[in-house]
């Protein structure tokens, strides 16, 4: 009798120990099954690869020449600018009859000082440039005598090709294999896994024929394997060119070019953390365009003002009700100044793109900077209207 | 009153930051049965081994530690070729060939863009060849010594996959600490020196191909430079001692705030370090914590904590300005040049970090 008040304790430890067993046995399970799943993704990862290099391989096979004959006639472009160094691709070719170094555009523009040097390891030094009317293409007139790839407009879909080039900006030339996948008069679509630092590289045929020049890449964030994946060649016959006088050109309109990349990014970078947290300072008081540096400096007047609201406390319904009014109107504020900053900016960049002399790859680069600026200046409004009702403190 | 919205110190943010230091020289990874068969098959091509040429493998030693080099001969004179980066900021050096023999160079010359040093050495020292071809696929060999003292060989093979004017990049998986090594073709002839090794950065563009996480190996050529004849030892003393006081700075500095990241609130534990202003820093930080860490000088303690973190920014920027400073002198040769440059970058960088954690510190309850 006397144990029984124990008996029943152990009982009742036991029934809730085996009810506690399932919820403990089901979450080690659940990590199992993560690991597991993450161990499958990583092997159907893996074959995937393998698949593709081996179908890399069978194209490559198809090759009668290799990397080694066509070395002279690819090029690594570095560029060197005051915001660092990047890397591109290039190549020798001939056209009209006259030798030149083809290249994409945005991998020359907006850089100071720019070398094109050969995988063979000969310097090239260019005369002059001209820039496609309507693709993202520049030819660099060569000296006589230099030998150039064939230039050609056959093609069909499925055709083997491969790419040459600075993959990943290594500055060496690699070599990378795929086929024809779709083609339009301009754009040629291709498997071949080029990157970033293959733009310029050439895309040849088997007869060792340039059938068009590696340009951009398009993906999507959710693509696992980079099946939806899809890179992009400009043909190289039927272009019109114009000839620039580059320094002019490229001091005029090169370093807008670069600059409002790096400010759509800032505001990218900006936007983000901020609406991570409301009340983060910001760290574009040293930004190089001084819209954004006055802007920022401003905001962080206004996130300093609001710790010290916070710190200080209110008494009573109606001081807690005007200072959430206070820091709502504040935040609205410091909202509206940002998306004017980009509104602003996004007038100027329309204006820009409308100037005669721009060939169609800035114009169109200049009218997507102008696009995003707005479509940024919408965001930070919808942003700022969602400040401007929330009530931000509250009594204990 | 209280505030819905409270703030954190990016802790996160850090540590990503971190892992993005060490991915410029990532270790040497352990190669897989396939590539293990593929690296056999490669050798089978060389009809020489370590021993063969251990009379033109050299190991050097410095102060605190070890690194390649190797003798070949180049427009009629026998070098000891090494990298810079190897020799630099070092007090002392000594050469000795992997068969055991004491080398003493005469003179030093450097890349003017490259990462490479050359040491004239005695008329009649045996070197090896040095070759302008480097066909892409070919099999290629690195050998040279795994450690100080009793020099173990090392052996490892590869293709090579990427050529460029100035580097060709090879499949031998070798790490940083094997740079100064020479990479031989199956004729003995040296393509070119084991320089660096980079880890591709993630990126969606790069999904599913082989540039993903991918351990990229490269070696510069050593044809096709131009050679500039310093005063090594007032080379080395002006620009070789900062450059490497100032790796070893944002070394230090990486250290403290990967572990300042993981317990913001705890002392720093990093009492050891060549670098003394870091280490009065890491002091007087301990003592904010010490002083003002408790429950009850919230406030305080923020304000503290934030205008320590603001000391140690200054400091990177200080630093940062000097080193940008120094990069610029028209006496550097290219890899000096860029390394400084690329050092000031990071200091600026964790600079910046550096202010916006304590502006957001002031907040820290």
């Amino acid at each position: 009798m006397e144990n029984r008040p124990l008996i029943s304790v152990l009982n009742l430890l036991c029934i809730l120990l085996l009810a506690c067993m399932p919820l403990i046995a089901e979450e080690e399970e659940e990590a199992e099954d993560a690991e597991q799943t993450a161990e499958q993704e990583k092997l159907e990862k893996k074959e995937a690869m393998a698949k593709r290099r081996a179908a890399e391989q069978e194209i490559k096979s198809q090759f009668k020449y290799t990397f080694n004959d066509i070395s002279k006639k690819l090029v690594t472009v570095t560029c060197d600018s005051r915001r660092g160094r990047s890397f591109g691709s290039g190549f020798v070719a001939t056209l009209d009859g006259k030798t030149y170094l083809f290249t994409n555009q945005h991998v020359i523009i907006g850089a100071d000082q720019i070398s094109f040097k050969t995988a063979y390891g000969d310097t090239l030094r260019p005369r002059g440039v001209e820039l496609s009317t309507t693709r993202d293409i520049a030819r660099l007139l060569l000296a006589d005598g230099i030998e150039g790839f064939e230039i050609t407009r056959q093609m069909s879909i499925g055709a083997p090709l491969g790419v040459f080039g600075n993959s990943a900006g290594g500055g060496v030339a690699t070599e990378l294999y795929g086929k024809v996948t779709s083609m339009s008069s301009e754009i040629i679509d291709v498997s071949a896994d080029f990157v970033s630092g293959n733009s310029g590289s050439p895309v040849l045929d088997l007869e060792q024929k340039a059938i068009g020049i590696a340009s951009y890449v398009q993906w999507s964030i959710d693509d696992k394997y980079g099946s939806k994946t899809r890179r992009f060649c400009y043909r190289l016959t039927d272009n019109q060119w114009k000839s620039v006088n580059w320094k002019k050109y490229n001091g005029k309109y090169g370093r807008l070019y670069l600059e409002n990349k790096q400010l759509i990014n800032s505001i990218v970078e900006i936007f983000d953390t901020w609406y991570d947290d409301p009340f983060r300072r910001m760290t574009a008081d040293t930004h190089p365009d001084s819209n954004i540096r006055k802007w920022s400096i401003e905001h962080n007047r206004i996130i300093n003002r609001i710790m010290r609201l916070s710190d200080k406390g209110v008494a009573s319904e109606h001081q807690l009700n005007n200072t959430n009014e206070r820091i709502q109107q504040d935040l609205v504020d410091s909202a509206d100044a940002l998306s004017a900053v980009c509104r602003s900016r996004a007038r100027q960049m329309r204006m820009l793109s409308t100037q005669r002399e721009l060939t169609g790859f800035l114009r169109e680069e200049f009218e997507k900077f102008a696009d995003q600026l707005n479509s940024a200046a919408i965001r930070i409004d919808r942003y700022g209207k969602k400040l401007g009702t929330v009530k931000y403190f509250r009594f204990k | 009153m209280i505030m819905i919205f409270k703030k954190r110190i990016p802790l996160l943010l850090f540590i990503a930051c971190c892992s993005v230091f060490s991915e410029e020289e990532p270790e040497a990874e352990e190669p897989h049965d396939e590539q293990q068969e593929e690296n056999a098959l490669i050798q089978s091509q060389f009809d020489y081994s370590f021993e063969d040429i251990s009379d033109r493998l050299v190991a050097i030693k410095y102060e605190k530690g070890f690194g390649n080099g190797f003798i070949a001969t180049m427009e009629g004179k026998t070098y000891l070729f090494t990298n810079q980066h190897i020799i630099l900021g070092a007090n002392q050096l000594s050469f000795t060939t992997a068969a055991g023999e004491k080398l003493r160079p005469r003179r030093i010359e450097l890349s003017t863009t490259r990462d490479i040093a050359r040491l004239l050495l005695a008329d009649g020292t045996k070197g090896f060849k040095i070759t302008k071809h480097m066909p892409m696929d070919s099999p290629v060999g690195l050998f040279g010594c795994r450690e100080a003292g009793d020099e173990v060989a090392l052996e490892l093979y590869g293709t090579v996959t990427g050529v460029g004017a100035d580097r060709v990049e090879i499949s031998a998986e070798f790490s940083a600490k094997n740079s100064g090594a020479p990479i031989l073709n199956i004729q003995q002839e040296v393509l070119g020196i084991a320089s660096y090794v980079r880890k591709s950065r993630t990126h969606a563009m790069k999904e599913g191909t082989q540039f993903e996480n991918r351990t990229r190996r490269f070696c510069f050529r050593l044809t096709g430079n131009q050679w500039k004849s310093v005063n090594w030892k007032k080379y080395n003393d002006k620009f070789g001692r900062f450059y490497h006081q100032n790796a070893l700075f944002t070394d230090g500095v990486i250290e403290v705030l990967t572990e300042w990241g993981d317990t913001p609130r705890d002392r720093i534990s990093v009492v050891e370090h060549p670098e003394k202003s870091l280490i009065s820093w890491v002091t007087s930080h301990n003592q904010i914590i010490k002083i003002h860490g408790g429950p009850t000088q919230k406030k305080r303690f923020a304000a503290e904590y934030s205008k320590s973190l603001k000391t140690l920014s200054d400091t990177c920027a200080r630093r940062a300005r000097q080193t940008r400073m120094f990069s610029e002198k028209n006496k550097l040769t290219g890899f000096l040049r860029d390394e400084l440059s690329r050092q000031a970058s990071t200091l600026e960088w964790m600079a910046k970090l550096l202010t916006r954690i304590s502006h957001n510190a002031q907040d820290y309850r």
